[in-house]
């Protein structure tokens, strides 16, 4: 069973996305903040981090680096779920290194589920 | 009857008036004792005998009527004494001049009981009686032939007057543009002597700008479709210094109205006052004596001649035998003879006839003499004659057609100057005026106060005091004067002392010019200036002229905006004031613009101030005439405050659109959550309204979508269009799919033309253009009601492709068709049925735009629309 590492400050959209992926079999942990996210990353060892950008103590691109510097999360496939549009995040965040990069409002919980399950599937083979 | 001057001895003898008989008299006339007392008491003229010393000794009764004086008080009289006191002191010149010469002719002046002065013209001869020397003296009354003189003299002086002295130039210019004459203020203006000028045309005077339009109005002059050609214009002086004069041109034609000479008065307004100095007193001295007399004496008795003098002779070149006795008419010229012989019949019965007049006598060789004829009633004989002095009026003829001549050609000149030229004398009473002074006063104007045409209360007479005083020879003025039509009139007057040649003021001349539209030119202009320069000045936008790559000009604000004093910006060039990022850009705007191409006139730029500070400009520069060349005038606007409510504003949106999305997508993930079931089934009455929260919240999402992108545009950044050569003919089948859905669901029908190029390569920014569709396909949608047929097409064109999404929905309002395109829009008609931001137009247009490419939009309202994408191909 594929373990889900869920980075969302905001309580809803994390319930909502939570729900979804427990539903779909995953097994998940939220993360509230950066730096929560960071240490749980080390802690649950997840084959997949849903992470948002805009978020207390560390934005999701400074969790996306440190990451990218650490050994031991470097290799996690990360996609990014953020309200952020804007051309210049993406490109950071494509620069560093992510599997996916959905605008929230955009995309539905069913867009999200496919593509974990799309990146996880490639990751298995 | 004549016996010889010697030998006779003719006693002194004392005649009823107990006179004494000139014996010298006597001898002349070899003892016609009678004839001659009647000659001598009867002549008109006054005749004297007089002593060496001047004492009178005799004289007859024309001496008394002409100097008003008794016999008994002239013969108490010292001669010198009926001299005027000033002319006393010549009379020992005159003596000696009759000692030595024998006889003498004087032109001088008597004074007469009365104390007036008449003039006369003296001739004296020297005699001897009884070894003594005795003068015989006979006084002419000239005041006639004097005042023929004087109105010869007063009619070459007011034309003199008005030529030499006038403050204002006036040159007589030829057909051939050479000058024919010109005064002394027009020297003084150009700096050319007389001379000198008569070698030039006006051409060679003015200033090459001007010629061309000069010789198109003289054209027009000379055809005579204009009257006046009036202009202010540049001259060259001699030194080289550039002049203004205010001109005035006319021609001046001849009797048969041929054109003869141009009349032009320049007045030099570059200085707007004339200098005082270098106008020296040209008193004009004339000493031309009209003739010289020489008087015929004839004595007529019965018709026939009786007595005649030398000069009758000389005058008629007959013979003495031929004229004695005969009859007087034989030697008058025959259109005379009934005058002559009528008044001589009526003077003879006593009948009061003019004593003085003129006819023609004939001469010897046939040739006719004008003469003036002075008679009187005498007896001769015991009988009464008629005793007549004949002047030869020859010359006076001559001169008074002389005169003639010369007045027509001044008058003329005088009617041509095409200002008012007055003469008032000291009681400041209009004594001559030209033809413009009485169009302009009137016909009555002469002898008519000066004051009684000021309108006001006025200083005038005041500040021309020191005129009349003879303290000034030249005072400028100007005043308010009644036109004979009772209009209120401004002149400016150009007044000047005249003097007589004892430098008494006699008067002042006035050359005046009717100034009232110039003043309210003027007036308006200061009006205008100053309306003008309160508006510059005041304004909050900066304001400059630039010209030649610098700085003609700058109003406060500008100062106030970038810190640099007047000095140190005027006549900079303006590119250093601007940020080096935006020179190229300014320069390049700045030079097109120049030269008349079409530019942006609005745009950003950024300048450095004074402290090395950037400041956010918004320049609006539009193309301006500035001293007769061309000019770029901007204004400029301090936009800091403004950016940065921009910015604010942007960011305010942004924030707040990103706050926005995430509630949003709560609420869109929740419902999805209920619509898919995951937490029990739902009604069919729940899931309809869980459907409509899912359709609400998309508009939301959609409307917040919009809005960042506005924001992004807006705040020129974030809103990156990335081009990249590709193919994008998959665009618009990729949109048709995704709204076919609700296109189906509106039953509106959705189609691509078959028509379109399979392959549409250009630079692009694919997922933007796909904005620009989805937008204007999803509009189509909305806009058309059920039943309806959208159609998308693409077509080649000149340069590149053109793209068009086809309704026959609702259309678009024509008087909203202009508004399209802008923030925020939506048409009247759609307002309360369908929802919308009124944003997709907007951002549609910001994309195409910055593709290279344009956007627009055909449409009839209740019919349907059009919109055309057109995009360069590489």
């Amino acid at each position: 069973m594929s373990k889900i590492l869920v980075v969302e400050d905001d309580n809803i959209l994390a319930k909502a996305v939570n729900t979804t992926l427990v539903d779909e079999g995953f097994e998940t942990l939220i993360a509230v903040d950066g730096e929560d996210a960071l240490v749980k990353a080390k802690q649950f060892k997840p084959d997949l981090v849903l992470l948002d950008l805009l978020m207390p103590k560390k934005s999701g691109e400074e969790v996306l680096a440190d990451m990218k510097k650490d050994d031991e999360l470097r290799d996690i496939p990360v996609l990014i779920s953020t309200v952020k549009s804007d051309p210049e995040s993406v490109a950071r965040c494509t620069a560093l290194g992510i599997q996916g990069y959905f605008i929230k409002a955009h995309y539905t919980l069913d867009d999200i589920v496919k593509e974990v399950n799309k990146v996880l599937g490639e990751k298995k083979r | 009857m004549h016996k010889k001057e010697g030998g006779n001895k003719i006693k002194h003898k004392r005649n009823k008036h107990g006179l004494l008989l000139s014996k010298c008299m006597a001898e002349h006339v070899n003892g016609n004792c009678h004839l001659f007392r009647l000659l001598f008491e009867y002549s008109p003229n006054p005749i004297f005998l007089e002593t060496l010393s001047g004492k009178i000794m005799d004289c007859n009764r024309a001496a008394e009527r002409t100097l008003g004086y008794t016999k008994e008080e002239l013969l108490n009289f010292k001669k010198e004494e009926l001299l005027p006191k000033n002319k006393r002191k010549f009379f020992p010149q005159i003596i000696k001049k009759i000692i030595n010469n024998g006889s003498a002719v004087f032109e001088c002046e008597n004074v007469r009981k009365d104390g007036t002065i008449i003039p006369v013209e003296a001739h004296y001869k020297l005699m001897h009686q009884e070894g003594k020397p005795i003068v015989f003296a006979v006084i002419i009354d000239i005041s006639h032939h004097k005042k023929i003189e004087d109105d010869l003299r007063a009619s070459e002086e007011n034309f003199k007057k008005i030529f030499n002295k006038s403050a204002v130039g006036i040159v007589l210019v030829g057909l051939d543009f050479k000058f024919l004459q010109a005064n002394k203020a027009a020297v003084d203006i150009w700096g050319y002597s007389e001379k000198e000028l008569k070698k030039m045309t006006f051409v060679d005077l003015t200033h090459p700008d001007e010629i061309a339009r000069d010789k198109e109005q003289i054209k027009r002059l000379l055809k005579g479709e204009i009257s006046v050609y009036k202009v202010e214009k540049r001259y060259i002086r001699k030194d080289g210094e550039i002049i203004w004069g205010a001109v005035n041109v006319s021609m001046v034609y001849s009797v048969e109205n041929k054109p003869l000479y141009f009349v032009t008065t320049v007045e030099d307004i570059t200085k707007k006052k004339l200098s005082s100095e270098g106008l020296k007193d040209l008193q004009i001295k004339y000493s031309t004596v009209v003739e010289q007399s020489n008087d015929g004496i004839i004595v007529i008795q019965d018709g026939v001649v009786r007595f005649f003098n030398r000069m009758m002779l000389a005058m008629t070149g007959y013979s003495r035998k031929k004229i004695i006795g005969k009859s007087f008419l034989d030697f008058i010229a025959p259109k005379y003879k009934k005058l002559v012989a009528d008044r001589y019949a009526k003077r003879l019965r006593g009948v009061k006839v003019p004593s003085r007049y003129e006819f023609e006598i004939l001469s010897k060789n046939g040739k006719t003499v004008p003469v003036e004829i002075n008679s009187s009633q005498i007896f001769f004989e015991g009988r009464p004659a008629i005793l007549a002095i004949l002047r030869d009026m020859t010359n006076a003829r001559e001169a008074a057609e002389a005169l003639k001549l010369v007045s027509i050609r001044q008058e003329a000149i005088l009617a041509a100057i095409p200002d008012i030229v007055m003469e008032v004398d000291v009681k400041k009473v209009y004594k001559w005026a030209n033809q413009m002074g009485y169009d302009f006063f009137g016909s009555d104007v002469i002898g008519k106060q000066a004051s009684h045409y000021f309108i006001g209360t006025q200083e005038t007479y005041k500040i021309v005091e020191p005129v009349f005083v003879g303290r000034k020879d030249f005072i400028y003025v100007e005043s308010w004067q009644r036109r004979k039509d009772g209009e209120k009139r401004l002149l400016a007057w150009w007044s000047r002392v005249l003097k007589d040649k004892n430098g008494n003021v006699t008067g002042v001349l006035s050359t005046a010019r009717d100034i009232t539209e110039h003043r309210k030119i003027e007036q308006e202009l200061v009006r205008e200036r100053e309306l003008y320069t309160s508006l510059v000045e005041n304004s909050n936008d900066g304001i400059a002229i630039l010209q030649d790559d610098v700085i003609k000009f700058f109003n406060k604000q500008i100062f106030v905006m970038i810190g640099y004093t007047e000095v140190e910006a005027f006549g900079k060039p303006f590119i250093n004031f601007v940020s080096d990022k935006d020179k190229k850009i300014v320069l390049e705007r700045f030079k097109s613009r120049v030269l008349g191409k079409k530019v942006e006139p609005r745009y950003e730029v950024e300048l450095i101030k004074k402290d090395g500070k950037v400041l956010p400009v918004e320049m609006n520069a539009s193309l301006v005439n500035f001293e007769g060349r061309p000019a770029v005038m901007s204004v400029i606007r301090d936009i800091t405050k403004a950016k940065e409510i921009d910015k604010m504003k942007s960011e305010f949106v942004s924030v707040a659109s990103h706050q926005l999305r995430t509630p949003l997508t709560g609420i869109k993930w929740f419902t999805e959550l209920l619509v898919g079931n995951k937490s029990g089934e739902l009604s069919a009455k729940q899931k309809d309204y869980v459907d409509q929260i899912a359709i609400g919240t998309n508009r939301m999402i959609n409307l917040v979508d919009d809005l960042l992108d506005v924001s992004h545009i807006e705040a020129g950044e974030k809103y990156g269009v990335v081009l990249k050569k590709q193919d994008i003919s998959d665009i618009p089948k990729e949109i048709i799919r995704d709204q076919s859905i609700q296109a189906k669901s509106k039953k509106v029908g959705l189609e691509l033309d078959q028509d379109c190029p399979s392959e549409v390569i250009i630079r692009a920014d694919k997922s933007k253009l796909a904005q620009v569709f989805e937008n204007l396909i999803s509009n189509a949608i909305k806009y058309t009601p059920s039943g309806g047929k959208i159609t998308i097409g693409c077509k080649k064109g000149e340069g590149g492709v053109i793209y068009f999404v086809r309704d026959n929905g609702v259309g678009i309002p024509a008087r909203q068709m202009n508004r399209l395109f802008e923030r925020f829009f939506r048409g009247d008609n759609v307002m309360t049925t369908e929802q919308g931001t009124g944003l997709g137009l907007y951002i549609a247009k910001y994309i195409v735009t910055k593709h290279g490419g344009k956007i627009w939009c055909e449409s009839v309202e209740n019919k349907g629309s059009t919109f055309y994408v057109f995009l360069p191909t590489v």
